[in-house]
Formats: structure tokens, sequence, C-alpha cells
């Protein structure tokens, strides 16, 4: 229930600063009092939350007009075709008014409000065309986009290597920063030296310090760019084409290593054939996406530049 | 003649004598004007400002049209409490400039004959435990020094204003040389800085008539406000206790004083003195209203405390505080090095570990704000003992110390281990019961203090000395709300049907009757209060022994917009699960298959080529028709492999009828000819339907026939 209340201070206040989320994400989880809200002491709570309302497409964080925090997206039934119809997901902002008006507007439609852990309510419904999902949004207010995952795919550019021309950037100084280098073969992290970070022709630099977002550089025939983290990662990944990407038919599922995790808009695309966020499995330590089509996987295995298995 | 001549003499001399006796007389006064007195309330400095002042700016022309504009408390930087006066020619201009700049700077760019000058005036260093002066005795030390400004028997409108018009260069060069000063709590009630300029106010309220925020303040002063300083050692002293809940004060109240005021040893921690159960609380400020940002007072540093699900210390912090106006970002310098403090909060910057907690909290913190210009500081007082309470009511998580213990509320008291025989006896006479503490064993905890939990008295109790360090866990009788949970949209205001829950901690006693909008209030199964209408919209007053508080609970509003989030150059934006083409284009998007990139619309010339894009494969294309498409074709139908390829059908839509063959127009025309002959070769090709169902299959032959009526006409 937190991240639905979450959900709607977000939308009453439409828009902030990183540290209003944070300390928002706190005030709504201060009621754990001596128990840490974190259910993983490695990942914080507030990111786990900011992740997922960026994949369900509730919430923008650091795009433009809101880079130093987050802006509420507009609502939307983001709509994309499921075997027997069309499927809508409500996404965006979120007021308990509204919440009413889209419930009673698709009471005759196939309608599911699916409870996910840390994710606010999933609301859906199922109809036989797009028209019917119309007439609900017109009924509720609330704007449609048909064909969503494909619609942000198209406007996505792939992960490749950055052009010539592209801003270079340097290593951080100071002898505090922890440096480490992706691992391809073995899909991990591992130190590295300065020394080597600056001479490397091709690799993935993570540079941590402490109490600060980590900065990710990408060395591409010796010459430095800091991307996206995905971004960097999967131009690293391009050169090998490694069998990242699993798509299983049967079950219109999507795997990947967790470590892989695709970037945000592209995750977007993924998670709004479902409106679930993938489900993570410890034992394999990789993500899956459910109800995924084969043209969206191929779609996105296309982007990030990997073949689809 | 002889006789008129001795007259005559005489009256010289006598001129001469007078003459004499006045310029003595004259010298006397310049000499007097120059050498401290120290029998006068106000001290050298101020007279050796304002002789520079009168040698400089306060020429006989600038003092007719000068205007006492403001006069401003500054609890802080000197072994003295300063008081600011600032002369402005022109009362409407204010003393800082809009873009927050500093006085100085603000003045700075104003011409020289409008430019404020700045008056300041040490003022005697107040009396530790001095009680509290009346209204009375603070207009006698106002009217002091506004007697001292008005030397030049110049008239002078005297207004105060918080947090404007600081001589901040003064004070700076003041600070140099000067050590922390050493702020004891107000004996009567905690309250904030912006309250503690307050009395100042009104004094001179006498004098200036109300501005509107100087009006709506009021309504949330304090009758007496009072704060001792005194010196440290100059070698890294500790820091002075500062209560939570105080802010440092300015006592403009207490005698003139010398250097016999000021304090040979540190005061210990000094809690409240308390108070009747039966006397009212401390004022409120009013919903919404804050003060102007205050500058060169002294700002907060809280303490967070996080446990971790093991029972470890997650995480210990600092929280500096941050008053409205101030800037997003501050570089500060101090005991932890520098640092850049951000992001803010409502109230607070972004927090800070606590690096070498241990001594840290022993020792006490002080930040300064870097730069030419020190505005802000920010001091944690070094003490053995800190009061921890739930930070949910402040909108935090874990704990966040406070001045001292509630009754009947939950908290954490963080002491030195020297201490504990003495936390455990006290606690133990609150009602607590505790079973042991967690020492710097347990991971987190400062070297050197221990950790009680579950501290929650039951009972008040009397305060031992009034400097004993222990009296912080002595918890007052005073009843407090506590607004806790609900969606908080803004500091008094939460989202309609989310609703705080009110509480209360302190002697409730068995006659605690609150009511809220007049109806009486009653505990609920959790121990909140509740009253018939208590959580609807709107705005809501709480009353409780003699006190009120008001609180509001709004609806949403929807009026969310679009905005173009992220926009990788293709000219369509994604913003949550939507994606929108340019604003100029009135276009439909349109998923397509690579095979059939050919879209037909109901109107004969309606063609549109989709492209496809040259950096990624896949199956279907999105792409922005001006129109909309009735049928897809392959690019070439002629050249199609019949087995494969086919017609797609996307909106059953007949041909239009009413067709004027364009004239003229060369660019209709093709266009015209490229939609006759995508049908007439899919046709000739023999292409067959994607949905191959009747309806689809009439359509298609009405659409041919209309092609060759249209390729009829064109010969």
């Amino acid at each position: 229930m937190k991240a639905n209340e979450l959900l709607l201070w977000l939308s009453a206040r439409r828009e902030g600063s990183w540290q209003q989320f944070r300390a928002v994400v706190e005030e709504l989880h201060s009621d754990d009092r001596e128990t840490c809200a974190e259910d993983n002491d490695e990942f914080p709570l507030h990111q786990q939350l900011r992740l997922d309302l960026e994949r369900l497409a509730h919430v923008e964080f650091f795009a433009r007009d809101c880079e130093k925090g987050w802006r509420v997206a507009p609502p939307i039934l983001a709509a994309h075709p499921v075997p027997g119809g069309v499927r809508g997901v409500l996404c965006g902002a979120r007021s308990p008014a509204l919440r009413e008006r889209v419930l009673r507007a698709a009471d005759k439609l196939d309608c599911e409000t699916l409870y996910s852990p840390g994710v606010p309510d999933v609301i859906r419904f199922v109809a036989t065309d797009a028209p019917a999902l119309t007439e609900v949004t017109s009924k509720a207010g609330v704007q449609f986009q048909p064909d969503a995952p494909l619609a942000i795919l198209s406007y996505l550019p792939p992960c490749d290597p950055p052009l010539r021309g592209s801003k270079q950037a340097e290593f951080p100084v100071g002898i505090d920063w922890e440096i480490h280098e992706f691992d391809e073969s073995n899909l991990a992290w591992r130190k590295a030296e300065r020394r080597h970070a600056q001479t490397a022709r091709v690799g993935m630099f993570r540079f941590l310090l402490r109490y600060q977002r980590p900065r990710y550089f990408l060395r591409w025939t010796r010459s430095t760019f800091e991307l996206p983290r995905a971004i960097a990662l999967y131009t690293l990944l391009s050169r090998s084409r490694r069998n990242l990407l699993r798509y299983d038919v049967s079950a219109r599922t999507l795997r990947l290593p967790a470590i892989c995790r695709p970037p945000q808009l592209l995750e977007r695309a993924l998670v709004l054939c479902s409106g679930l966020p993938p489900v993570y499995d410890a034992a394999t330590a990789s993500l899956t996406y459910s109800d995924m089509p084969r043209e969206i996987a191929s779609f996105a295995a296309e982007l990030l530049r990997q073949p689809l298995r | 003649m002889t006789t008129f001549a001795l007259f005559a003499l005489l009256g010289l001399a006598v001129v001469g004598v007078w003459g004499g006796l006045h310029g003595h007389r004259r010298k006397k006064r310049i000499l007097a004007s120059e050498s401290p007195s120290a029998r006068s309330p106000v001290s050298a400095e101020l007279k050796s400002v304002h002789s520079r002042d009168e040698a400089t700016a306060l020429s006989t022309q600038t003092l007719e049209s000068a205007k006492l504009t403001s006069l401003v408390a500054l609890p802080e930087s000197t072994d003295d409490s300063i008081v600011a006066v600032a002369l402005e020619s022109h009362s409407t201009a204010p003393c800082a400039g809009p873009d927050n700049a500093a006085p100085e700077i603000a003045a700075d760019s104003r011409p020289i004959d409008s430019r404020p000058t700045v008056i300041t005036a040490a003022m005697p260093t107040p009396v530790a435990d001095s009680s509290p002066k009346s209204t009375s005795a603070l207009e006698t030390q106002v009217s002091t020094l506004t007697e001292t400004i008005n030397v030049n028997d110049q008239p002078a409108l005297v207004e105060t204003s918080a947090g404007q018009c600081i001589s901040t260069k003064t004070v700076d060069e003041e600070e140099k040389q000067s050590s922390l000063p050493i702020i004891l709590p107000a004996e009567s009630n905690m309250m904030d800085a912006e309250h503690a300029i307050a009395p100042v106010e009104y004094a001179f309220n006498a004098n200036v008539p109300p501005d509107p925020a100087s009006e709506a303040k009021e309504s949330s002063v304090a009758p007496t406000v009072q704060a001792d300083t005194g010196t440290t050692s100059p070698h890294k002293p500790a820091l002075p206790p500062v209560f939570e809940n105080d802010q440092p004060g300015v006592d403009v109240l207490s005698q003139p004083s010398s250097e016999a005021t000021i304090p040979t040893k540190l005061p210990g921690y000094r809690p409240l003195a308390p108070a009747s159960p039966t006397a009212p609380s401390r004022p409120r400020r009013p919903v919404n209203i804050r003060a102007a940002p205050n500058a060169n007072v002294d700002l907060r540093l809280r303490v967070q405390l996080v446990f971790s699900r093991s029972g470890a210390v997650k995480t210990l912090a600092l929280i500096p505080d941050r008053r409205e106006g101030m800037p997003d970002e501050i570089e500060i310098s101090g005991t932890q090095g520098e640092l850049r403090l951000s992001e803010p909060l409502d109230d607070c910057y972004e927090l800070v570990p606590l690096m070498d907690a241990g001594n840290a909290l022993q020792q006490g913190i002080e930040w300064r704000e870097r730069g030419k210009v020190c505005r802000w500081r920010w001091v944690l007082s070094g003490r053995e003992l800190y009061v921890l309470t739930p930070g949910d009511e402040f909108g935090l998580s874990g704990f966040v110390s406070t001045a001292r213990l509630l009754l009947n509320a939950r908290h954490v008291v963080l002491a030195t281990a020297r201490l504990r025989d003495g936390v455990l006896s006290t606690l133990a006479d609150t009602g607590c019961v505790i079973s042991d503490a967690s020492d710097d064993t347990t991971p987190g905890v400062p070297a050197g203090w221990l950790i009680f939990r579950d501290v929650t008295p039951t009972r008040a109790v009397p305060m031992r000395d009034e400097a004993h360090i222990l009296n912080a866990l002595c918890p007052l009788p005073n009843v407090e709300p506590h607004f806790v949970g609900g969606i908080r949209l803004e500091r008094r205001t939460w989202l309609a049907g989310f609703p705080p829950r009110i509480r209360f901690t302190g002697a409730l006693g068995d006659d605690f009757r609150p009511t809220i909008d007049g109806q009486p209030a009653h505990p609920a199964t959790d121990g909140a209060f509740e009253a018939p209408g208590w959580d609807s919209t709107g705005v809501h007053r709480l009353w409780f022994g003699g006190q009120t508080e008001t609180y509001a609970l709004h609806t949403m509003d929807e009026n969310w917009e679009f905005w173009r989030a992220h926009d990788f150059g293709t000219g369509t934006a994604i913003c949550g699960g939507a994606t929108y083409p340019p604003a100029s284009i009135r276009q439909g998007q349109v998923q397509v298959p690579v095979t059939n990139r050919l879209l037909l619309g109901a109107r004969p010339g309606e063609v549109f080529h989709c492209h496809l894009r040259d950096d990624v494969r896949c199956e279907t294309v999105m792409t922005l028709v001006p129109f909309v498409p009735v049928w897809a074709l392959p690019l070439d139908s002629s050249h199609a492999d019949k087995r494969s390829a086919r017609i797609l059908l996307f909106h059953l839509t007949e041909p239009a009828a009413d067709i004027k063959m364009p004239t003229g127009n060369r660019i209709a025309r093709r266009a015209l000819v490229a939609w006759i002959s995508a049908i007439h070769e899919a046709g000739c090709k023999g292409l067959v339907l994607a949905a191959d169902s009747k309806e689809s299959k009439a359509l298609w032959r009405r659409y041919q026939d209309a092609a060759k009526q249209l390729r009829r006409k064109m010969r």
C-alpha cells in the first residue's frame, strides 16, 4: 500500500526534487520505526521505488524539465495487443477520483487490479478491440496510447558506440574513487586500477565514491565516454553478441541476466507489455518479462544489439 | 570713559572665558563620543561605527531623508549579541536584493546616495540566568538604542524586519575575532529564531505601522525570548548545548553588562523549566506562514538515527535546517571539512552522514557558509546525552534528536557510557522500563556511547539543578499535539482521504477534552483522537487545553500535463507510457508491417510511403501518417511475391466519392496517380487480402472500381 500512497503524493505534488522524493519515501515508510524500511540493504528502497515508478511509466526522473528531480506523467491507458484482444494498462498520475472513474467506465470490460510488492496497484483492462478501450478513456478523461510498447521502442536509439564527434569525458580525479571494470565473459564487476582504466582500448568502468551515485565510463577505441550504465554495458556487449536474451515462445517471456538490465525507456516498453515489473529469479540471477510478443522482443534485441535466442 | 573701558575689558574677558568653556565642552563632547563608555548601554562599537558613518555617509542631507528601516537581532557571531540597525534612504527599498544577495551587495547595486547606511551596535552580554523581561523593559532597551541612533537629532523611523538589513560585513569582521557564543535554552518556551526576533518587532510597533508580513508574524509571536551568550575556549572548544527546538535568540532585554557577565566556564545542559500544566503552551505559527530567510542566524543541526533490522545502527546522520528563501545549494566549511549542502527539502537540506560520531557528538559541530559573506551557520552543541524521537512527524525515518522526552511517546536515548547509571535511574523515575542498553559493540553505535531504546516515559518528574544534563530526561507535563501519518502535501495540509492521526503527548489527565471544529474529539482504538467530520475536505480547527491548531485536507487537482520528457531527435517525444508527435504536426500513429509500407487513405491521392529505420531491423514500424489509412500494400505490388504478400485493411472506410480532378497542381495530380496505380497494380497482381472476409473483399472491390473510374477520367 505504501507505493500507492507514494504515487498519490507524487500525483498531488506533480513535480519535485530528488531529495523530496527520498524524503517522502522515508515519511511513508517511517512507521516501520526501528526496522529499516529497506528490504535490501544493498539497494536503497527509494532507488527501488524510483526505478519501478519509472518502468511502469508513472513518473519521469531526471528527464527534460525535471533534470534534478521528478515529474509525474499524465494518466494514460497504454494499450498493446494480446491474444484475444487488446489490453490497456493504466499508468501515469493517479488520484482517488480518477481511479474511481476509470474503474466505473470499464465496468463492462475484463478489469483486473494486480497487487505487486513495491509498486502501485496495476490496473489493466482487456477489450476485444481498441475502440472499446478508447471509449473507456474518453469516459474517464485519460489519454489512450495504442501499441504503447512498440511506439516507445520505435523512437529509441540503439545501443551503438559513440560517434567520433561525441563529447569525450575524463575519469574523476582522486584516490578515494573505487574503480571496477565490467568483465564481459563472466558478466560481473571486478576491481581495476586507474592506470588500467586510462590505458584500456575498450572496456566499461565504474567509479564509486561513498554516498555518491556511481559513474560509468566506456572506453572505446582509446577514447573515454561517460554514459548511462545500461547504454555503456550493451555497447560493450555488442562486440561479443553473447546470447543474453532468451525468448520463450510458449510462455511469451523474455529473460535476461539481472546485471544486464536494459536501458530505462527500453525496459519501460518491455514492462508495458504486461503492466508488471520483471520477476527476479535469485537462483539464476535473471529477470523475466512476461506477456511479451515476439515482435517486441525482437525489436528490443535489435536496439540492444543482441541476438534473440 | 575709564569706567566704560573697564566694562569693555570685563565684557571681553567674560566672552573669552565663555568661549573657552564652550570650546572645552565641545572638545569634551567629541572625546566622549569617541571613547567607550562603560556605563552606556550602547557599547563603543556602535559609536565607532556611528562616527565612521558620520564622517562618510551620514551627511545632514542623507540623514534628513534617512529612515531607520530595520532592526534585527543577530544571535551569533560575537561575544555580545548584536543588534544591527540599518538606515535606509528609502524605506520602500529592500535591503536584500531579490536574488537573495547579501544586504551590502544589494545595497552596492544602488546609487550611492540611496545606499543604506548600517549601524551595528554591540548589545550587552546577557546574563546567563536572567529572568525574562517585560515588554516595558524591552521598550526601555530599544528606546536607548533609538536615542543613540538619533544622536544627530535626526528623525528616524524604526521598523523591524526579520531576515533583512543586516550588516553582514561588520558581523563577519567581528566573527573572525570572536569565539562561539554559548547559547542557553530559553527558560519559558522553545521557539524558532523567527520568534526570537519578534519581540524586537513588538517593541517598535508603536512607531511603525505593521506590514502584512509582520502582522502575520504577530499572531505567532511568543511574548518573551531569552537566550544567553558567552565565550568558549579558543582552542577547539566543545560547543555549548543548544536545544533542538531552540533557535538561538538574542537577549535584548538584559541589563547593560560588561566582561563581568561573561561566564567563565561552560554551562551544562539546561532544559526548560517545568511549566505549569495549566499554563498555556507557546502560541503556534499559523498554517503555511513562514518567515523570510534570516541571515546571520544559527540554524539547527539535528541528529538522525536509523536502525537496521538486525538492531544495528544503520544510519547516523546530521540534518541541516533550511529556511524558506535559502539557496538550493550552499558550500559550507566546518568541523567536518568542506561540504556542499544540496537538494533541499521543505525545511532541511540533504542529510549528511556523521563521521567519527563518538567525538563529533561530544565535541559538537559547527558549519558555516563558505565565501566572502557568511550568512548562515549551523550548530550542533556538543553534549553527552541526546534524546531522539520518532522522525515520522518531521517526515523522516528512524529517530530525530529533540530537546527532551515527551510523555507517552517512544524515544531513543543516546548517552555516553559515563552517564549509564544516571540515565537508567532517571528513566526509571519517569516510568520507563529499560532492560539494557546497546553499547559500542553493537555495529554502528559510536565508540563510548550507549543507546537506550523503547524509552516511553509515563509520568512527569521534576527537574534537578537547572544545568543538569539529565534534565533532558525529565518530561514536561505539557500537552502537545502530533499529526502523524497520512499523505502530507504541505506542512499542515494532507490529501483528502488520507488524513493524519492526531495524537497528544503530555499529561492529558481525565479532564482532557479536545475538540475538532467544535465537536468533542474522542480517542479511537489506536489512541488517536477523532471527531465527527474531522477527516472531511477543508480546514479544521483542533482545540485542546486553551490552544488551537489548524490542519487542512485538500483534494487533488487533476490537471496534469504532457511535456517532451525524452526526445531523441526523431521529432516524437516520449512521456510516461505515451509518445507525442511534434505539436505542429497533426498526424496519427500507425503500426505498419515492414512488408506493407504503402498506405492508402479513403480519399484518392492519400498515399503515404513509410520509411524504415536504417539502424534497426524490425518486423513492424510505428509511423506518423497525415491521414487515416485504410489499406496497407507492398511498396511495389507488381514485383511482390504473391504467395506471401498480402493487402492489409486498417479501417472499413468507403472511398470518397466527391473527387474533383486536380487542375494545375502537379503534386496533387501525381499523388492521385500514385493512389490509382497502387490499387490497380495490386489488383492486376492478384494479391489477396490478409483478412479474408466478405466485407473487406467487397470494400477492396469498391476501391478498385473507384480507381478505375478515376483512371478513365484522367484520360
